[in-house]
């Protein structure tokens, strides 16, 4: 019973060394709260597509023109331009495109071409040699 | 009779008087307190970005990409993507996405921004058809 009271004492007499560490914790506690808190990011996310056309090679030749006073010669890479090639030429007036040209033509050379100018509306004329 | 009621009604007029002199008025402060959440949120998502590329043909840059965030006034904010450079799986086709800005500080109202995309030329890819079409979904993380 004496060593019981003893052992009271002794923790009793202890508290009083142990409460600067307890305090301590709790200020070290706090402050990493109060951390954490301010460093706390929220975020929010939106999912969005990417999308691809992909046109193989072997139906786009790609061209390329030079100019040299009124005459404008046009080198197409390969592949060689096959039977019913599609061209498209787009027109400008002033920097300002009026329009554009679809239409298919077979292998040959452009030998020139030209702006019809009617009433209301433009036409391109292409000579082509083969 | 008359002897009886003019001193009642004077003695309750002093009464009523007597009354009416202590009313005072003190003000009572009080607070008024607000906690505001400060929050971000993607008013408008983003278009898609579309590439319409030639195989092995030239550098192409995107279009599309658009979209707003609306967060609150004066809250700084990031953008940023899940990833800069990838590839389309199927056609094994690589691109390139940036923000035109990485953040900015919230003003109440919708801000609008743009994304960009490239793929650099030369590139073949995997495509047993005429035309091949790929779409992949992506992210983009608004942080405050």
């Amino acid at each position: 019973m004496n060593a019981t009271r003893a052992a009271a004492a002794r923790a009793a007499a202890s508290r009083p060394l142990r409460r600067p560490a307890v305090f301590a914790a709790c200020l070290v506690t706090a402050a990493l709260a109060t951390a954490s808190g301010a460093l706390y990011a929220a975020s929010v996310s939106a999912p969005f597509h990417v999308e691809l056309l992909l046109f193989p090679f072997k139906d786009v030749a790609q061209c390329d023109r030079t100019v040299s006073g009124a005459n404008v010669q046009v080198s197409c890479t390969s592949p060689a331009p096959g039977p019913d090639q599609r061209f498209m030429l787009h027109v400008y007036r002033a920097g300002t495109e009026v329009g554009m040209v679809d239409g298919t033509t077979a292998p040959g050379t452009v030998t020139s071409w030209k702006v019809v100018r009617i009433a209301d509306r433009d036409f391109l004329e292409i000579v082509v040699g083969w | 009779m008359k002897k009886i009621l003019l001193p009642l009604a004077a003695a309750l007029a002093f009464a009523g008087a007597a009354h009416a002199a202590p009313i005072t008025t003190a003000p009572s402060p009080f607070n008024v307190t607000v906690n505001l959440t400060s929050v971000c949120s993607v008013s408008s998502a983003p278009t898609a970005v579309v590439f319409n590329y030639t195989s092995l043909g030239g550098a192409v840059a995107s279009t599309g990409g658009n979209y707003s965030v609306t967060c609150t006034n004066n809250l700084p904010y990031t953008m940023a993507l899940d990833a800069v450079a990838q590839t389309f799986p199927t056609t094994g086709l690589n691109y390139t996405l940036s923000l035109n800005t990485a953040g900015s500080t919230g003003t109440g109202a919708a801000q609008a921004f743009t994304m960009t995309g490239g793929m650099v030329a030369g590139q073949g890819g995997t495509c047993a058809g005429q035309t091949c079409s790929e779409t992949v979904v992506r992210n983009l993380t608004i942080t405050y």
